[in-house]
């Protein structure tokens, strides 16, 4: 029995064989079907059933393009993968890209400066992709973090309605926090991965260097020089002041690193769960909060700091990624369909509606989908007073698991302050 | 005495059966929370399910693409195996019984290649397929894991050739047979036992492997079952009812197989090991 | 007339036989091999097409990178711990598996199942388990051992590799210790039990000196996947934390595709590529010396 279905499976493996070595062209799934313009796109983002929603909604509309998705899981931008496409000659129409790495790349992209999308783009969120007056990226969406709250804890602890708006300093943080943790809660989550600690939180010592976008390019310039006191800098300090309390107060205090090797959704669940009543991080979250709690209100405070920091009582928002059209391999044909997708994507109600449903927050102020996320509602009211500062994203694209290695061993306790200052000075120095 | 050798026995089936429970674990707790939803997950991951949750296989299975992927593996797999299987076939035959210089040569050099970890080469291969325009391209994979498995596949088939008296093919030269002839009529038919060795240890390298593929395939549509299954895991990490449902997608192909030519495939790794 | 026919006559039988399996292999594997060597004096960035020869500065910089160096000291560790662990329980498995109780066979089937299945693959179900289950089953028992999640600190998270890679090498090695031991004499075995050399004596006097040829390729096949692994690094840990489970093979896929350092990436391949030869060709020898004929 066992003998014959294995020589049923050899006879397969020829026939599939025979198969393989005639259909080999066939095989590069570019088999001809229809007239269409074939474009191939990468969303980016975590939200991988929307994205293949947004996709398909797409091909349904459309009568002469046909888009396909590409993932790339790799890294938080991609980037890395992008180059091996790249390389192979073989890289997607249409993707997603950090600011920092769209740079790198400009010699390779279409011209967005024409796209009819851009007027209605969200002030301040093209600058870091607009070289020589040429847009090479539009805005994706935008995300803002702070510190989330749990409203229904802090009321039960508080006894009273909370009002965001009362913590401003680190004393009155604390202050909270130490009722939390009289009521036998923890006060605070911290996820501990290199992205979130490299990336999300040490970005704000850049940008708290000064509200003006040249100086705090002076400040990352004099870091990449080694002649930065980073160690002796104001605003390092006063966030690793903040940062100090966020680990006193941290559930993980006794193994920080627990959840390294993990999602979000551990501390997503502290939070949806009631274990804590605040969270170092940013809307993103919503999809793992919710989840686990349907109801639960959450909200943003600013990250605690001295009020001489220009970053006092806003939270940071960022261009989490920019569309970008490829222009060097691509036909000019595959460069209007992919111009005609993402315009399709700004501004159809499909697409409006899509960026809400992947949780972030509309880049453009023709978006009229309706937020009904309390997180996203939050995020909206600090950009809409105007109370945020921009996510400094010129940093090279292994910052983040090296700055972040250094803020993990800081958290670990394997460094001191001075260590942390040392590490992240030398990593800096050591691009050319 | 009698009684030493019963303790004994039963000593030996506690200890083993302990640690194969030991050693499954992973696998039944992997197949139960598949049943489960992720908020059950996530509260308690011991749990029996409270009922029976398909709706992350579903999910899973339609989101992975899974007839695509397993079809992209199989493809891959069967395709560079059997000509693999072929073109060492020939190729050893040849070596084994000509004794030509070239040949001993380049035997040698195969021979010495298979200590060349992938690692080493694996950024020349990404420039040369990718200059070659080669990426994104099953064939092409393919044509990888011909290059990377014939050296071990000649070595085998040479070594078990060797073995094989010559008079047979002799007589057959005499009955008018010609080299070809010599090879598909006589030769093939007694490679069998060596070939089913070098066919299982191939499907296992070949279908599990990872980073080769990693490099060369990038759009969901080609991807082989590992690859998207890594991908799949890496969007969706926070849902362990679908990353779990994922997992055991994954793995069933090939634990069926298992089952059915468990001795075979047993067999034929012991071979493949030892030779 | 007459030689010259035959010389074409082998050409063509070396073309038609041996041309294909030579091609895809020079093609694929030496080609590569070579380009790699040429590679490691260039400034390739891994986008542009062309590059420059800078000599031996990407020798210089892989010497000097502390990452690298330190990638290998751990690996030397995990291939130590991994080689030991594995062959210990592999060839004791196979030892009891080969006593002629009833159910071995299942008990064989089993423990190579393992095996079956990629790295990769087995890589996320142990995550799931080392995060998710036994941070649960330590906070529900309030087991020591598992109140901290392994993958969390640097030493736990290097033992959590060494597990999995244990439990997944030793069902493999057991078979060829197992073809081993059943290919020893029966009077062999039946003599030394009469000169009373039984339980540990017999294994250590009697079967491990017989089947050394099987010791000789198990040790072999552990220390080549050990040095090369990759697949669980990147699906367990991911070198976390803060890299500190960064294993050689990751390091210089990371150091190429990356921080996008191609040539030096390139370099300390091909460093790790000799080191790994040099090792297996001592390991070759020094147990080739101790196997005996029986």
């Amino acid at each position: 029995m066992r003998k014959k279905l294995l020589s049923v499976l050899m006879s397969t493996c020829m026939a599939a064989g025979l198969l393989a070595g005639s259909g080999a062209a066939a095989m590069t799934a570019e088999a001809a079907e229809g007239e269409k313009t074939k474009i191939t796109v990468y969303l980016g983002g975590d939200a991988a059933d929307e994205n293949q929603k947004i996709i398909e909604t797409f091909n349904e509309q459309s009568d002469t393009i046909e888009a396909e998705m590409v993932t790339l899981t790799e890294g938080s931008s991609g980037y890395e993968m992008l180059t091996v496409m790249y390389n192979a000659g073989n890289p997607p129409t249409v993707y997603f890209m950090e600011a920092g790495d769209v740079l790198k790349l400009t010699d390779k992209l279409t011209d967005l400066s024409d796209m009819e999308c851009l007027q209605y783009a969200n002030e301040g969120t093209t600058e870091d992709v607009t070289v020589d007056g040429v847009v090479y990226g539009i805005p994706a969406n935008l995300q803002a973090y702070g510190i989330m709250y749990n409203k229904r804890v802090l009321e039960s602890v508080m006894g009273a309605d909370f009002d965001p708006s009362t913590i401003t300093t680190r004393e009155e943080f604390k202050e909270v926090c130490d009722k939390v943790q009289e009521a036998g809660i923890a006060p605070v989550a911290i996820s501990p991965f290199d992205w979130n600690l490299g990336n999300h939180w040490f970005n704000q010592v850049y940008s708290g260097q000064s509200e003006n976008r040249e100086d705090r390019d002076a400040f990352v310039q004099s870091l990449r020089e080694g002649t930065a006191d980073l160690e002796n800098n104001e605003i390092f300090n006063d966030y690793m002041d903040t940062f100090d309390l966020l680990m006193e107060y941290n559930y993980y205090k006794d193994n920080p690193l627990e959840t390294v090797a993990d999602g979000n959704e551990k501390q997503a669940q502290l939070m949806a769960l009631d274990q804590v009543a605040f969270w170092f991080h940013g809307n993103w979250a919503t999809a793992n909060l919710r989840t686990l709690d349907e109801e639960g209100e959450y909200g943003f405070i600013p990250v605690p700091v001295s009020e001489s920091n220009p970053n006092s009582g806003k939270i940071c928002t960022l261009v989490p990624g920019y569309f970008c059209v490829e222009g060097s391999t691509t036909t000019e044909e595959e460069q209007a369909a992919g111009k005609e997708f993402l315009n399709w994507l700004i501004n159809s109600e499909e697409g409006q509606q899509y960026v809400i449903d992947c949780g972030n927050i509309p880049a453009y102020t023709n978006n009229e989908a309706t937020i009904e996320e309390s997180v996203s509602q939050s995020a909206v009211e600090y950009t809409n007073s105007g109370e945020t500062f921009p996510m400094y994203v010129m940093y090279p694209s292994d910052h983040a698991t090296q700055v972040g290695a250094s803020m993990q061993k800081y958290l670990a306790g394997e460094i001191d302050r001075s260590g942390l200052a040392q590490e992240i000075s030398d990593y800096w120095a050591s691009q050319e | 005495m009698k009684k030493k050798k019963t303790w004994r026995k039963v000593g030996f089936y506690i200890c083993f059966i302990l640690l194969l429970c030991v050693f499954l674990y992973p696998f039944y707790l992997v197949v139960l929370n598949s049943l489960k939803t992720n908020k059950e997950v996530i509260l308690d991951a011991l749990a029996l399910p409270q009922g029976l949750n398909f709706e992350g296989y579903t999910k899973a299975f339609e989101r992975m693409n899974y007839f695509q992927s397993f079809a992209n593996s199989l493809i891959v797999t069967v395709g560079s195996i059997v000509l693999i299987v072929l073109i060492s076939a020939m190729c050893a035959h040849l070596f084994a019984r000509k004794n030509w210089k070239i040949n001993k040569i380049i035997f040698m050099i195969m021979v010495a290649s298979m200590i060349i970890p992938f690692q080493t080469i694996m950024i020349p291969v990404v420039k040369n397929f990718s200059a070659l325009n080669l990426t994104d391209n099953l064939f092409a994979v393919m044509v990888f894991y011909m290059g990377a498995h014939v050296s071990m596949a000649v070595f085998m088939y040479h070594g078990f050739i060797k073995n094989i008296p010559f008079e047979l093919e002799e007589a057959a030269t005499i009955d008018g047979c010609g080299q070809m002839g010599i090879l598909f009529k006589v030769v093939f038919p007694m490679l069998k036992p060596i070939t089913s060795t070098i066919v299982i240890m191939d499907v296992l390298a070949i279908w599990n492997d990872f980073l080769l593929p990693y490099i060369l395939l990038y759009k969901d549509s080609l991807k082989t079952l590992p690859l998207m299954t890594f991908s799949f895991v890496g969007q969706y990490s926070t849902d362990y009812s679908l990353v779990t449902s994922a997992l055991v997608l994954t793995m069933i192909p090939v634990i069926i197989l298992y089952l059915l030519l468990q001795k075979q495939i047993i067999e034929g790794v012991s071979q493949g090991a030892i030779k | 007339m007459k030689k010259k026919n035959k010389a074409l006559k082998n050409t063509m039988s070396f073309l038609v036989f041996a041309g294909p399996a030579v091609l895809v292999f020079f093609a694929v594997i030496l080609v590569a091999f070579f380009n790699g060597i040429q590679l490691t004096f260039t400034d390739w960035n891994g986008l542009s097409d062309s590059y420059q020869y800078i000599g031996l500065t990407n020798y210089a910089n892989a010497l000097s990178d502390t990452a690298f160096w330190d990638s290998l000291g751990r690996t030397f560790k995990y291939v130590v711990c991994v080689v030991a662990f594995t062959n210990i329980i592999a060839f004791l498995i196979a030892f009891f598996l080969t006593r002629g109780y009833k159910g071995q066979g299942i008990f064989r089937v089993a423990f190579f199942t393992p095996n079956l299945i990629g790295g990769v693959v087995l890589g996320i179900v142990w995550k799931f388990v080392f995060s998710q289950v036994f941070t649960q089953i330590g906070s529900k028992y309030g087991m020591a051992l598992f109140k901290n999640n392994w993958l969390s600190t640097p030493d736990s998270a290097f033992i959590a590799l060494v597990v999995v890679a244990v439990w997944q090498l030793a069902g493999y090695l057991m078979l060829i210790y197992m073809a081993g031991i059943i290919s020893l004499p029966k009077e062999v075995q039946e003599a030394a039990r009469l000169d009373g050399a039984v339980g540990w004596k017999n294994i250590r006097h009697i079967v491990i000196p017989l089947i050394m040829p099987s010791v000789t390729i198990a040790v072999f096949m552990s220390i080549k996947t050990a040095f090369m692994a990759y697949d669980v690094n990147l699906a367990l840990t991911n070198g976390g934390p803060f890299q500190s489970t960064e294993l050689v093979a990751m390091r210089v896929y990371n150091e190429a595709f990356q921080a996008e350092n191609y040539g030096v990436g390139q370099t300390e391949a091909l460093i790790l590529f000799a080191i790994v030869a040099v090792i297996s060709i001592i390991q070759v020898i020094l147990t080739k010396s101790k196997e005996v004929e029986a």
